[in-house]
């Protein structure tokens, strides 16, 4: 029944076949003038596209540019310390060169027998004495040079000192801290040589009783600057920064990821994109 | 269709090449019957040209869809109908409507199946008819779309399209009838 067209709707049907009506005049102008205003719209769209574009390529460029002063001068920077390194090392070779043949040596050779627990036990030069002839032949040219000059105000005294094994461990134990070198120093002069009064802050010296300087601990720098160290990658992050480090070598990468300090552990995120710079914290 | 189909396929190339001369052309061509299919759709003479304004303006911005398939004035009213349905979609808040049987009995005793109303008079009536009852008859009686079509493009469900026609249907044969009797009286005196 549904099938079949009802009548109704035949008879209306029929009604307006053919049917049309004549439309305004104006009609065809306001046609013409929405096909032009939507032309327009089109091009005022395509023009904020490009306007979009052209902006954010302006800003790539003057973050480039941001990016590149930088870098020379960072690298300025980076020359002017290693000019500075080399000229301490220098020094320290020439200080190392003095004191290696009797001094460190015979740290190095007998500071494992040597059981010397605190500076109290070193104190006498008969004790030391004593413990040394037990040890190698190196120690007993330095040996009978002790005997011979006790007194410590002279110059020309060689008077090794011990490392308090304790103290070195200690150090070993703190991260911050690493024994760099172990430098044994004749007296004040020769501490004044190895370190400058100015660099002394980030050191620290093991000094026996009588206040000699017998070993010299600097901190180990915090592993900000990945460049030219030797990075342990252990996980995401510091894979994420060796990448970045490989491709950005200024000191600041365009990205990095850092660990938080204090109680809130977690990791925070850099972008550096010159002149935008991008903070975020994550926990 | 009285066009020539060879000069018809010329101008819709003028036009996908976007030559405004021949863009003129098409709309003297359809320009009445759009309007004619329009004016089904809106409330009064005002708001059928609107809607073939816009209608036309979508359809010659759009015009590269139209790939030849079918007949080109098929695709053009096809563009009407949904056009000026888009001027109520967001009014409309159609609610299926309990449907009366009496619209759906065929028993009146109409033999003029193939006789015509006049039309004018006939447009009047479905003007003043609901949109939603408008647009569902519209739809379902003159363009031919099924009630599944009219649900999709109204977004209603298929009940509600059945429902909606149902009762245009009944008001529509009230008027009509009304009509004819006014019409038979006039004729007779």
């Amino acid at each position: 029944m549904k099938d079949q067209p009802n009548k109704l709707d035949q008879l209306i049907k029929n009604s307006f076949e053919d049917f049309e009506l004549e439309p305004e005049a104006s009609s065809w102008v306001q046609i013409e003038e929405k096909l032009d205003k939507n032309a327009n719209n089109k091009k005022v769209v395509y023009f904020y596209k490009y306007a979009a574009a052209a902006s954010i390529l302006l800003l790539l460029v003057a973050g480039f540019y941001f990016v590149n002063n930088q870098k020379s001068k960072s690298e300025l920077a980076k020359s002017e310390t290693k000019i500075e390194k080399n000229r301490t090392e220098k020094t320290k070779n020439d200080l190392n060169f003095i004191d290696k043949k009797d001094s460190i040596e015979l740290l190095k050779n007998d500071l494992d027998r040597l059981k010397v627990r605190s500076n109290s036990e070193i104190k006498s030069n008969t004790g030391l004495n004593t413990i040394a002839t037990k040890n190698s032949k190196n120690i007993k040219s330095t040996k009978s040079h002790l005997r011979n000059n006790s007194d410590k105000t002279n110059p020309n005294l060689y008077e090794p000192k011990l490392i308090d094994k304790d103290k070195i461990q200690i150090a070993n134990k703190n991260d911050s801290q690493k024994i760099n070198e172990v430098i044994v120093v004749k007296n004040e002069k020769q501490k004044e040589l190895i370190t400058p009064k100015s660099d002394r802050t980030n050191e620290e010296f093991i000094t026996d009783s009588s206040d000699n300087v017998i070993a010299k601990t600097t901190p180990t720098e915090p592993n900000n600057s990945l460049l030219g160290k030797k990075t342990s990658i252990l996980n995401l992050a510091d894979a994420a920064n060796y990448v970045a480090g490989r491709i950005d070598k200024r000191e600041e990468k365009f990205f990095s990821i850092n660990k938080n300090a204090g109680q809130n552990e977690g990791y925070s995120y850099q972008l550096d994109l010159g002149l935008f710079k991008i903070k975020k914290s994550r926990n | 269709m009285t066009v020539n189909k060879n000069i018809l396929d010329e101008i819709i190339q003028g036009c996908k090449a976007g030559k405004s001369r021949s863009q003129e052309m098409l709309y003297s061509m359809f320009a009445g019957k759009m309007l004619g299919i329009c004016a089904r759709y809106a409330t009064d003479r005002l708001e059928a040209e609107d809607m073939m304004q816009v209608a036309f303006v979508r359809m010659f911005e759009k015009i590269n869809d139209y790939r030849g398939e079918g007949s080109f004035e098929g695709w053009l009213k096809r563009i009407m109908v949904t056009t000026s349905i888009g001027f109520y979609r967001k009014k409309l808040r159609m609610l299926p409507v309990v449907a009366s049987d009496e619209a759906e009995d065929n028993v009146v005793g109409w033999e003029m199946a193939d006789s015509r109303l006049k039309v004018q008079e006939l447009l009047t009536i479905i003007q003043k008819l609901s949109p939603g009852y408008r647009i569902v008859f519209n739809m379902y009686a003159i363009e031919g779309y099924t009630h599944k079509e009219i649900a999709k493009e109204l977004s209603i469900s298929e009940g509600t399209s059945k429902s909606q026609l149902a009762r245009a249907r009944g008001l529509l044969k009230e008027q009509v009838l009304r009509m004819e009797d006014i019409y038979n009286e006039r004729s007779t005196k």
